[in-house]
């Protein structure tokens, strides 16, 4: 199966489980509304009864986030910053449950989503774990480069080779980003199909799956990831044509933004189902063979009478 | 009595059109780019202009600032400036190698450092040089001096980068001597401050002549006008710049600089209509408002070249619209200097007839940059430059003024800029369209960051914090101008504004002058707004308090009509509201609470719309904590709102200036969709790494 096949057949696949779209999706929504809803009745409050509503409907004024701040309401700050980050780990454990049984069921489409979940939500914990220093070795990689830029940027007198030089650091950065996330969706993989326990070892085992097969799951990833940037572009071109001059485009912006939330998460699980059909194709287990010797029946001594 | 004050105020208007020369310098000096320094002598001609002996001379040598860490400069600043960071081992500092009088005993020996501003015994930036014999009244004396200057690398102002040099406070410059009545002086006395990080200008008017020695692939620029330039047989070239009427001299040299110049044509850029408008606004003649042709000197770095157009056009506009509005430009150049990437501390610069800008390599849409500060460099032509405020102890007359003025210019060339946002030096206008502000909105959201942590008038080193300096040096007092035009009206305060440029120019006013000036051109006293907004960190907050608007029942009870009493029961009463309403003849009792939530205390306007369209105004005092309005209408109040025309920019609330009675909810709804999209996006990109 080549790479195009196997986005095929996870497109195909997908349609089978729209459903498990909408499952993400309202999770991202309940999640981001929990943060958001504090500052939304923040802004009811101060403008729900002004005129500066009208003002700031048509341009947003940043003196008015300082009015808010300097004013005798309390500016939820901290609280939102705290709701942001327990969101997020709450988010990120979230999606580390429900990877369990996307996986699963792309892997074996009867098994049952929920319980699939639930077996492999720990085996994905550790690896999330694992994954942490990966990103962290790039993270880390990133800012020995952006310090090595910078000191080249105040020796210099020309600002342009930097600003290119950091593009090119950015653009690796998110090249690493995503070869660290492929390592791991294949991890995932493995722990699915291989029924492994060991994150260490499924980690070993995606990493010399893609050694082997760097072309094949390189283009996938990239393949999908180039369908998002498109996604991406088309809702930011829809956004800009739109604009919120008036009540209405706000309203039709809304959905699209919702309409764009659900392209990524329909993007997210199809490069999980493509890429675990690459897997499924390229590593078909080995024929085994006995080493048992079987040792052959010893000739009959009985002599013909 | 005011307005025979202001008649009296114009009669001067041109009595500094020739500035008093009082510090005369002839320099010479070598650039050693090997060593990054300059050698030089100096040949100070001063005049005694008080009516008192004069015994001791003071000076700044101010490079010293930059010797050592002791420094009240990096005392106070902590060795970063602006974003900028000292460079490790990179000292700076100026030796004055001997100092004499000409034909007279050498000065040298007797010079003692001293520290007028906080006794710090470790700052080498002012010396005292006491005299073998005062100077007479109205007597002059020549000083020679030879001076050795090293550079550090540039972070703050001056210095160097590579083989960019930008050569700020580089020589011994003479401290004021203000007479008796002069600013707040009551007898003669050195005002010759410590360079502090946070202001450095203060000096008396004269002439430059300086010849400048450099290798000669350099490109050189500087203060004034470039007489000549001779080669000399050792590879140098020796450029010779002059200009009269300014207090100060500032140079630059870089081989590869970009050197292009445009003359800015006064009669192309400024037509007859324009003329006349600025002519009856103001109440001048033709001639007074009409401006000088100058000619713009652009040293552009090469990776810059394409935004040549732009530095000029900025310039243009600033030249046209200060000049328009204060009086003209009066010297004969103005040169920019585009420093190079690694030297940003040197941008955004102000000297005499000698600006720094300070650009990016990719520009934003529309997001004022280089242009803002173009404008606002070259605006310190007329606040400082021309009005000779003492930047050290009124900072807010000299980048107050500016940041108001600039606003204006800005505001009329260019109109609200897109929000400056980029990613790895990336603009995010070239990608999205950005929301915009205006210069008035950016100050409002920089005051509001500490309105209260300091009086506005205060000493420039003595703000509790750097960024309390900033904001009561540049935003807050350029609101305060803007709520002073909007209370007196734009063509006074362009009145007032002009008449003060004009009678100061090539002076040393103090607050006091200006106020006097605004209450004189006004006519109206004006002291309880500076006493509010200047002397004071009171802030101002007026707030709709409880609205109501209710049907007018009728009246139940026992009333006295005519002579004769009539009894009103409940029943005949609702009956007689039900009539009223089906014959739509109700009328609704509006009630409207106004509060003084701040301490200032300031003259607000209060308006009132009502269902069927009809409108309310009310003038308020705002003396007392609160006042309460209502009304019988035959229609509901819809909205009500205090200062509609936002006169009180300083206001620190403008949410609680109006209330309506239907909820809006359209940009709640608009923010708070625009908020879960992208928090929808973050928590989805975290994602990926589960």
């Amino acid at each position: 199966m080549n790479s195009i096949d196997a986005l095929h057949a996870g497109g195909r696949q997908m349609l089978r489980f729209r459903k498990l779209i909408v499952v993400l999706y309202f999770a991202n929504l309940v999640m981001a509304a929990a943060v958001v809803a504090p500052l939304a009745m923040l802004i009811s409050g101060r403008l729900g009864h002004s005129l500066d509503s009208d003002r700031l409907f048509l341009n947003f004024d940043p003196s008015w986030i300082m009015e808010t701040i300097y004013s005798d309401t309390a500016w939820p700050a901290t609280a939102v910053g705290i709701t942001l980050g327990v969101a997020a780990i709450v988010f990120l454990l979230m999606n580390t449950f429900f990877a369990g049984g996307a996986l699963a069921v792309f892997h074996r489409e009867d098994d049952a989503f929920f319980s699939a979940c639930a077996r492999y939500f720990w085996r994905f914990l550790r690896l999330l774990l694992i994954s942490a220093v990966f990103y962290g070795l790039v993270w880390a990689l990133n800012i020995g480069l952006t310090s090595a830029i910078d000191r080249g940027r105040e020796t210099s007198m020309e600002a342009r080779p930097w600003v290119m030089l950091g593009w090119v650091r950015i653009a690796l950065l998110w090249l690493l980003l995503g070869v660290v996330n492929m390592i791991f969706d294949y991890s995932k993989i493995i722990t699915v199909k291989r029924q492994k326990r060991s994150a260490l070892r499924a980690t070993i085992l995606s990493l010399g799956f893609m050694r082997r097969h760097i072309r094949r799951t390189l283009a996938v990833y990239w393949m999908c990831a180039g369908v998002g940037a498109l996604f991406l572009l088309a809702y930011h071109g829809l956004s800009e044509v739109l604009g919120q001059a008036s009540t209405v485009a706000v309203v039709v912006l809304i959905a699209i933004r919702q309409l764009y939330m659900l392209t990524r998460m329909w993007v997210r699980l199809w490069t999980w189902s493509s890429e675990s059909h690459v897997y499924n194709e390229q590593d078909q287990p080995v024929q085994t063979f006995s080493s048992t010797i079987v040792a052959p029946a010893p000739p009959s001594l009985a002599v013909a009478e | 009595m005011y307005k025979r004050a202001a008649a009296l105020l114009f009669l001067p208007v041109y009595a500094f059109a020739q500035a008093k020369l009082i510090a005369n310098y002839t320099i010479a000096a070598r650039l050693n780019p090997a060593d990054k320094s300059v050698s030089g002598h100096e040949t100070l001609s001063w005049t005694n202009d008080s009516a008192a002996e004069v015994g001791e001379l003071q000076f700044h040598l101010y490079m010293n600032a930059f010797k050592n860490t002791k420094s009240t400069f990096i005392r106070e600043s902590g060795g970063s400036l602006r974003g900028d960071r000292i460079q490790k081992d990179s000292w700076g500092y100026i030796d004055v190698k001997s100092m004499r009088l000409a034909g007279g005993p050498d000065l040298t020996r007797s010079i003692q450092f001293i520290a007028p501003d906080d006794g710090n015994a470790d700052d080498r930036t002012v010396i005292r040089v006491p005299l073998p014999k005062p100077v007479a009244p109205g007597a002059q004396i020549q000083v020679e001096i030879d001076f050795y200057t090293k550079f550090p690398h540039v972070y703050a102002r001056a210095g160097y980068h590579g083989d960019f040099f930008l050569g700020g406070q580089w020589f011994p410059k003479a401290g004021v001597l203000e007479k008796a009545g002069m600013r707040y002086s009551t007898a003669p006395q050195w005002n010759c401050h410590q360079y502090h990080a946070t202001t450095e200008f203060y000096a008396d008017y004269g002439k430059y002549a300086v010849d400048l020695t450099a290798p000669s692939n350099f490109v050189v620029g500087a203060t004034g006008v470039e007489k000549n330039q001779r080669k000399n047989s050792d590879g140098t070239t020796t450029h010779s710049f002059y200009q009269e009427n300014v207090h100060d001299f500032a140079w630059t040299a870089q081989p590869t600089y970009l050197r292009l110049t445009r003359t800015f044509d006064a009669d192309r850029e400024v037509g007859a209509p324009e003329l006349t408008d600025i002519s009856r606004m103001l109440g001048i003649t033709h001639e007074d408002a009409r401006l000088s042709n100058v000619e713009m000197i652009l040293l552009l770095q090469p990776e810059h070249a394409s935004q040549a157009e732009r530095h000029f056009r900025a310039a243009a506009n600033a030249i046209k619209y200060f000049g328009l509005w204060y009086g003209r430009y009066p010297h004969q150049t103005l040169t920019i200097v585009d420093p190079p990437a690694g030297a940003g501390g040197a941008a955004g610069m102000e000297y005499p007839t000698f600006i720094t800008a300070g650009t990016s390599w990719l520009l934003g849409n529309n997001d004022g940059s280089p242009e803002e500060v173009i404008v606002h460099e070259f605006g310190h032509q007329f606040w400082q430059g021309l009005v000779g405020s003492n930047e050290f102890e009124e900072a807010w007359m000299d980048e107050g003024f500016n940041t108001y003025s600039t606003g204006k210019v800005m505001e009329k060339a260019y109109g609200p800029r897109t929000i400056p946002l980029r990613l790895a030096g990336f603009p995010f206008s070239w990608l999205t369209s950005l929301p915009t502000a205006t210069t008035e909105e950016v100050d409002r959201a920089g005051y509001l960051v500490v309105p209260k942590a300091d009086d506005l008038w205060r000493r420039a080193w003595q703000y509790r914090t750097d960024l309390s300096y900033g904001i009561n040096s540049y935003a807050r007092p350029a609101l305060m101008m803007m709520t002073l035009e909007n209370t007196l009206g734009e063509a006074v305060m362009g009145k007032l504004m002009r008449a003060y440029q004009q009678k100061w120019r090539f002076g040393h006013p103090a607050a006091p002058d200006f106020i006097a000036t605004v209450n004189a051109v006004s006519g109206r006293d004006m002291n309880w707004f500076f006493q509010q907004f200047l002397y004071s960190s009171n802030t101002a907050d007026f707030a709709v308090g409880e609205v109501s608007s209710q049907p007018d029942h009728t009246g139940e009870g026992v009333f006295d009509e005519a002579g004769q009493r009539k009894t009103v029961t409940v029943e005949q009463a609702s009956k007689i509201d039900k009539d009223k309403a089906k014959a739509k003849k109700e009328t609704f009792r509006s009630k409207v609470t106004i509060l003084r939530r701040g301490e200032v205390v300031y003259p607000v306007e209060i308006f009132m719309r009502f269902e069927n369209g009809e409108t309310e105004r009310k003038q308020w005092d705002g003396q007392y904590r609160w006042v309460k309005y209502e009304f019988v209408k035959p229609s509901k109040l819809t909205f009500v709102v205090i200062d509609p025309e936002h006169k009180l920019i300083l206001d620190t609330d403008w949410s609680n200036n109006s209330h309506v009675i239907k909820t809006k909810n359209a940009t709640t709804v608009k923010w708070s969709s625009s908020l879960l999209f992208w928090v929808q996006q973050i928590l989805q990109t975290l994602s990926a790494l589960a």
